[in-house]
């Protein structure tokens, strides 16, 4: 059974009198421990999916389904705090805290539940994605951009949630940073049993998945 | 007979004069409000202020002077002349009654009334002496506090032989021009009625003031200063929403990246504006205690210099009276005789504290936390309408 589905999933935006739709009846179902990536040109609909996948936003027709249940029916709230970790194009960390605050914060706001000795748990998280404990404890503003992106990272990982959605992360990150990075998720696929959706329009990047799903007017094609 | 009078003090003042005082309350109103206190003895009881008219407290000056201490029996006469010239007093009602005589006398006395006391209590002024010519002080000094009943014996008993002495005087002029009379009110809003009741019992060509009159007369520039207050107050609570509801407004749109952040962590929306009002609650306590305080420091010196300007306004208005004495409000011919002078414009300067009682308090933490929470209605709206898609991807 999938673990996340897209039923019959349209969506425009209005442009004075026009709808210009981004998505067409668009239907895919996403798995437990598998790798995927969404590509697709700029401007071709790649992060409007995702907003609807992470209940950001809401699709005009059709419906998201986690498990079963229509995730408007879970709640937006309650679904983008239990069940999806979001890693956004630029990050979105709390600037003035540290790494570790900005996990311990997404810790204190999920209702799953989490080890008791919170703070450990995020830091071996962190070194997991290559940041010690100096770094964890520097205020994001003061870390590069990669080392953002594994904070951010990180955080939608401390939620213990099964779903992680991720867009372009590896856009700002060079090429050893990039491979790196890739193979993180891979091990989360595969080791964690984590659904991993990647956003990216790098053809490297998806050849490295374990699937590829493209996105053109407002159309899913599946490599095979 | 010579030798048993009393010699009044201080003898350089020019109008001595032993005043007696007479009372309905066992516990002497004077000393209920601290312009005497009693430092030997006692005062009276239930049953001397009904019957007794030989009870009597004198003065510390006075007994030492005169060799009295509690116990001591001391004796007055009162000397009844024909067609006496007396100086007419300030008619003034009280339920304190008080007699009083002139020491300097024009002639041999027609008729002499013995009147015994038993010294009960000593008591003091509690204000000192400002000088030899401090004539309330030495009214004061030359004060004997005794019952009503005591002052009705004398009064009948003078009246007795007055009417036989003089029988072509009115009653009116043999009693009243003697009396000064002290009414205290339990509650100074019953001012109105006892003003009515009283003005229809009064002798004609006499007037009836009270003392309240000097607090009018503060009040008034008071009530006005309330009214400009009440208008400051609603212009400042209407300048404080506009301006809090920008500052707050401006205060979020620098959080909104923050506040899209825990909404797409998952933050349920009612915590973040809990959590926002929280901290804006937080700051304006603290505010507004401040200005509380400050505010009540610069109040009453504020109120103090406007009273002192007043006071200097009614002080170069001041008329003189029918004997050249400078007379103001404050300063009315029942003072003469000392009965006036438990309200001066010092003790109303004095009694005019600006303080904080809790109601007070509690009406301004209420403004003031009731203006923030409406300054915050506009950015609460703006945080349950905040998009994080917009914000954030
Ligand atoms: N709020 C909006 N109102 C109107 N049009 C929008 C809005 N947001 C995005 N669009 C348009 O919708 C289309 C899809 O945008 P989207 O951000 O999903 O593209 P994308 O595939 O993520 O592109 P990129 O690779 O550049 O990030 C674009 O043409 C964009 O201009
Ligand atoms: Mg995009």
């Amino acid at each position: 059974m999938s673990l996340l589905t897209a039923k019959n999933v349209s969506y425009f935006y209005q442009d004075g009198d026009t709808r210009r739709y981004i998505l067409r009846d668009v239907s895919y179902g996403f798995e437990k421990g598998k790798f995927y990536t969404i590509l697709g040109e700029s401007g071709s609909g790649k992060t409007t999916f995702l907003s609807l996948i992470t209940a950001l936003d809401e699709p005009k027709t059709g419906a998201i389904l986690y498990g079963n249940e229509d995730i408007k029916k879970i709640g937006y709230d309650k679904y983008r705090r239990n069940k999806v970790g979001i890693v956004f194009q630029e990050y979105n960390l709390i600037q003035y805290m540290t790494g570790l605050e900005n996990i311990l914060v997404a810790m204190s706001i999920t209702e799953n539940t989490l080890p008791q000795n919170k703070e450990e748990v995020a830091l071996n998280l962190l070194d997991y994605m290559g940041i010690d404990k100096v770094k964890a404890k520097r205020p994001v503003n003061k870390l590069s951009g990669g080392e953002r992106q594994r904070v951010a990272i990180a955080r939608a990982l401390a939620t213990n949630v099964d779903l992680i959605v991720a867009d372009e992360p590896t856009g700002n990150l060079d090429e050893d940073k990039e491979n790196e990075l890739i193979e993180i998720f891979k091990k989360l696929a595969r080791d964690h049993n984590k659904c991993l959706i990647v956003v990216t329009h790098s053809r490297e990047v998806a050849d490295k998945s374990d699937q590829i799903i493209r996105l053109k007017k407002g159309i899913f094609s599946v490599d095979e | 007979m010579e030798d048993e009078w009393f010699r009044p003090m201080p003898e350089e003042n020019m109008m001595t004069t032993f005043g007696f005082r007479g009372g309905n309350n066992p516990y002497i109103t004077d000393i209920q409000e601290n312009i005497i206190r009693l430092v030997d003895g006692r005062t009276f009881t239930r049953d001397e202020i009904e019957n007794d008219t030989s009870s009597v407290l004198i003065s510390r000056e006075l007994a030492g002077l005169n060799g009295l201490s509690v116990g001591s029996t001391i004796a007055f006469e009162m000397r009844v002349f024909e067609n006496t010239e007396m100086m007419p007093l300030g008619g003034m009602y009280t339920t304190e009654v008080a007699v009083s005589r002139m020491w300097v006398e024009p002639s041999e006395p027609a008729e002499i009334l013995n009147f015994e006391f038993d010294v009960i209590g000593i008591f003091e002024p509690t204000r000192g002496s400002t000088g030899p010519m401090d004539w309330e002080y030495s009214e004061r000094q030359n004060r004997l506090y005794t019952t009503n009943v005591a002052i009705s014996y004398i009064l009948d008993s003078r009246k007795e032989v007055e009417m036989r002495i003089n029988p072509n005087t009115s009653e009116e002029q043999h009693f009243i021009q003697e009396l000064t009379t002290l009414f205290v009110l339990d509650d100074p809003l019953d001012l109105e009625n006892f003003r009515e009741a009283a003005n229809n019992i009064i002798p004609s060509h006499y007037i009836l003031r009270d003392t309240g009159e000097a607090f009018d007369a503060v009040a008034a520039p008071m009530r006005n200063m309330e009214f400009i207050a009440s208008i400051i107050l609603y212009v400042a609570i209407g300048a404080t929403l506009i301006i809090l509801s920008l500052l707050v407004t401006l205060f979020l749109r620098d959080r909104k990246h923050e506040i899209g952040i825990y909404i797409s962590l998952g933050e349920k929306r009612k915590k973040v504006v809990g959590q926002i009002l929280l901290e804006v609650m937080l700051v304006s306590f603290v505010a507004i205690t401040l200005s509380l305080f400050s505010g009540n420091l610069i109040a009453n010196e504020m109120s103090h210099t406007m009273l002192a300007n007043q006071i200097r306004m009614e002080e170069e208005n001041r008329s003189n009276d029918d004997w050249g004495r400078p007379m103001s409000r404050w300063n009315m011919p029942g003072n003469v005789h000392g009965h006036g002078e438990e309200i001066s414009m010092d003790d109303i300067r004095d009694a005019y504290e600006v303080t904080l009682d809790l109601g007070t308090i509690l009406i301004f933490y209420g403004i003031g936390l009731g203006t923030i929470i409406l300054s915050s209605v506009i950015p609460i709206v703006y945080i349950m309408r905040l998009n994080p898609k917009k914000i954030l991807m």
